[in-house]
């Protein structure tokens, strides 16, 4: 996870990071530690803040996409093994910043299952709010 | 604030330990940066 090797730099901006999974409170813990993830983690199995944030579900064919399969295949070269997915496979991540006084300043859909930010520009986005305010 | 910023609205939320907190916890001393995962697996 390339957030975690950033985790430094978010905490020295005075970031707090925290992940929101589809599971489980027992399936977010045991994720959290078998990713050793240095972040707090929302279970969220309803959905409900995936509702509440109006984030997407993927087509079939973003799904089933190319860039899934180089993914899953890398994935694997890097050690991660495949197992039965926890929540729904069509849920697609997503990425908000909410300042101080909880008013979102960052605002990321993915259009795809493989798309993210890079955390650099997550960091960039909270040095200029930070300048500027 | 420009006329795009929404507030997000306050609500509990579960914690992977079992915990229930506010989610405006998470911004109460920094700026918050919420990522929403894909599934486990």
């Amino acid at each position: 996870m390339q957030l975690r090797r950033k985790a430094k730099a978010f905490r020295e901006l005075g970031a707090q990071v925290v992940l929101v999974g589809l599971g489980t409170p027992e399936e977010t813990a045991a994720f959290r530690k078998r990713y050793a993830i240095p972040f707090p983690m929302i279970a969220d199995p309803e959905k409900a803040l995936y509702k509440a944030f109006h984030l997407k579900q993927a087509s079939a064919a973003a799904f089933l996409s190319p860039g899934m399969a180089v993914k899953g295949v890398s994935a694997l070269l890097r050690g991660y093994g495949i197992g039965l997915p926890t929540g729904d496979v069509r849920q697609l991540p997503g990425v908000f910043i909410i300042d101080t006084h909880g008013v979102i300043r960052y605002r990321y859909f993915a259009e795809g299952p493989a798309d993210h930010p890079a955390p650099d520009v997550l960091l960039e986005k909270i040095r200029a709010d930070l300048t500027t305010a | 604030m420009s006329r795009d910023d929404i507030k997000v609205k306050d609500r509990d939320v579960l914690l992977w330990d079992n915990t229930t907190t506010h989610l405006s916890r998470f911004w109460q001393e920094g700026p918050l940066v919420l990522v929403f995962l894909r599934h486990y697996g």
